[in-house]
């Protein structure tokens, strides 16, 4: 089975103020998750004011450019992981986040578990 | 208290996530790659007894961990063959049970570097001695994590069968003197030629079921492709583990399409490509390149991955590089030569340099006693002579083709494909 994980996190981050550290322990997750012979894909998002929108609503299409100030959610990155179950894709989303709590201290995060649709 | 269904999951998934990092471990401490996988199941038996009553602790790999190690000063003492073999041991174990804080102890070993134990437990797996039915139980039970169970359901037999292949494969490598060590470097390749194998031969099991009412069993692929990605991890300067991961990726990147609705085998020209798993083929794509950084002189899985490639980055099979396949080919018969590797050249040579080039290596190989009463050997043979013109004698290879085919829809294409010639005559 294979998951998405979003890293979602609760405000526009700023990479030029996230440690290298951080950076260097998310890589050495992505490794990890290689290592375990599980990663099909993983990467980082440019910065969401960069980011454009292309809109339906009630019929009508609209392009947004970031920034958006209403937003609550921004996705910095994913992975997706080929794993067993849920239950193996949730334990991997729990070690990035703690993987966050000890190297990006202060920063709020989100691993959204989303199992990617089988085409039978 | 945690219900007993929720333990049972915890414990299964952290089984599948550590089992073979905890077996490893423990290996190097008894020395012993079956004796580990025991008592890393009894640590295991011992969790879905203890964590409903107890809940399930915050490290549960690092509890199994020291659970295998109490597990085994207890068996140590009181078996009297195991006594003999262990007795520099014993002390050690006992000791490392009284540290302070085993758990920590057992969590920085499950952090360590553990990656050269890991591989040596799957060269004692995969070992040439056991039999190939045994490597393959052996490596998913100590190197993926398959449960018993889940092995039995995967090669379609009863978990008792599976469990008696285990406990002879162990006995096996005992009395064939197997210790946990690593191959010299003299049989290195041999050995780890033996490995992939295994690895390729589970992942066929999935691939094209042996057994049963499925032709597939994707998650025996899934496995098999772990553990590849895994050994590429583990050993990254073998350009053909890197061929081996990226062909099991490309193989995999044409499971939805590779069986129609009737659960029929679709041919490659008629699968529809816009179902290729396009994030698979990445990945293949990447690891073949790593792997050329070697230079040209490419092993059988390489060659058959890159010739997977040509596949994978035609859009439209009129797009498909047959030159480029041809040589590969070429390549792949002379460091492994087989009837049906040339046949499958024979026809790249069919696409690549015309009707004529592929007729004449079909021909070259004809009598090949191994390609006796193949029918795909009349089969190429009448497409080559029907595009040259030469319709009659395509029509009668059809027809020799068509009372060879063992398949039903394999004996009613050609059959078809004969009665369409037949009118045009």
């Amino acid at each position: 089975m294979r998951y998405l994980i979003n890293v979602v996190h609760d405000g526009p981050i700023d990479p030029d103020t996230v440690k290298p550290e951080t950076f260097e322990a998310m890589g050495g997750f992505v490794a990890k998750l290689a290592a375990d012979g599980i990663l099909v894909d993983a990467a980082g998002l440019e910065p969401v004011e960069q980011a454009t929108r292309v809109d339906l609503h009630d019929g009508q299409i609209k392009l947004l450019d970031g920034p958006f100030a209403e937003a609550k959610e921004w996705i910095g990155g994913y992975f997706i992981i080929q794993v067993r179950d849920q239950d193996e894709a949730v334990e991997y989303a729990r070690q990035s986040v703690e993987i966050h709590r000890v190297h990006a201290p202060g920063m709020n995060v989100i691993h959204e578990v989303r199992r990617i649709v089988d085409e039978e | 208290m945690s219900g007993p269904d929720t333990v049972r999951r915890t414990v299964d998934t952290v089984w599948r996530m550590e089992s073979a990092k905890i077996i490893a471990v423990l290996a190097r401490t008894v020395n012993d790659v079956g004796l580990a996988e025991e008592l890393a199941s009894d640590a295991a038996v011992a969790a879905l007894e203890q964590w409903p009553v107890d809940g399930v602790p915050d490290r549960p790999a690092a509890w199994l961990m020291v659970t295998g190690k109490r597990r085994a000063v207890d068996r140590i003492r009181r078996d009297q063959n195991l006594k003999t073999k262990y007795q520099h041991l014993a002390g050690r174990l006992e000791a490392s049970g009284m540290a302070v804080d085993p758990i920590a102890e057992a969590e920085a070993e499950l952090d360590d570097d553990i990656g050269d134990e890991l591989l040596r437990v799957i060269f004692c797996a995969c070992h040439p001695v056991l039999s190939p039915e045994a490597r393959a139980a052996l490596t998913l039970k100590a190197a993926a994590g398959l449960s018993t169970a889940e092995i039995a359901r995967a090669y379609l037999t009863s978990e008792s069968t599976v469990a008696q292949r285990i406990v002879r494969a162990k006995r096996k490598l005992e009395s064939a003197g197997v210790t946990f060590e690593a191959p010299g470097q003299g049989e290195f390749a041999v050995r780890l030629d033996a490995v992939l194998e295994v690895v390729y031969l589970i992942f066929n099991e999935g691939y094209t079921a042996t057994g049963g009412h499925d032709l597939m069993r994707p998650e025996l692929c899934q496995d098999a492709q772990r553990l590849a990605q895994r050994l590429t991890a583990l050993v990254p300067d073998q350009p053909e583990v890197l061929g081996l991961a990226a062909l099991l990726d490309f193989q995999a990147s044409r499971t939805r399409t590779r069986v129609d609705s009737d659960g029929e085998l679709v041919p490659l020209p008629e699968q529809d490509r816009s179902k290729w798993d396009r994030l698979l083929i990445r990945r293949g794509l990447a690891a073949l390149h790593q792997a050329s950084a070697w230079g040209d002189d490419a092993g059988p899985y390489r060659l058959q991955a890159a010739i997977a490639a040509c596949h994978a980055r035609a859009a439209r099979p009129g797009e498909t590089d047959w030159v480029r396949i041809a040589g590969l080919y070429s390549r792949l018969l002379n460091v492994q030569p087989s009837p049906v590797v040339a046949l499958n050249r024979a026809v790249a040579f069919g696409e690549a340099f015309g009707p004529q080039s592929g007729l004449d290596r079909v021909d070259e190989i004809a009598d090949l006693p191994a390609l006796a009463g193949y029918h795909l050997v009349p089969a190429v043979r009448g497409e080559m002579l029907e595009r040259l013109g030469h319709k009659e004698s395509a029509l009668a290879e059809f027809e020799r083709a068509a009372s060879l085919a063992y398949n039903e829809r394999e004996r009613a294409r050609l059959t078809q494909r004969a009665a369409d010639l037949r009118n045009t005559i």
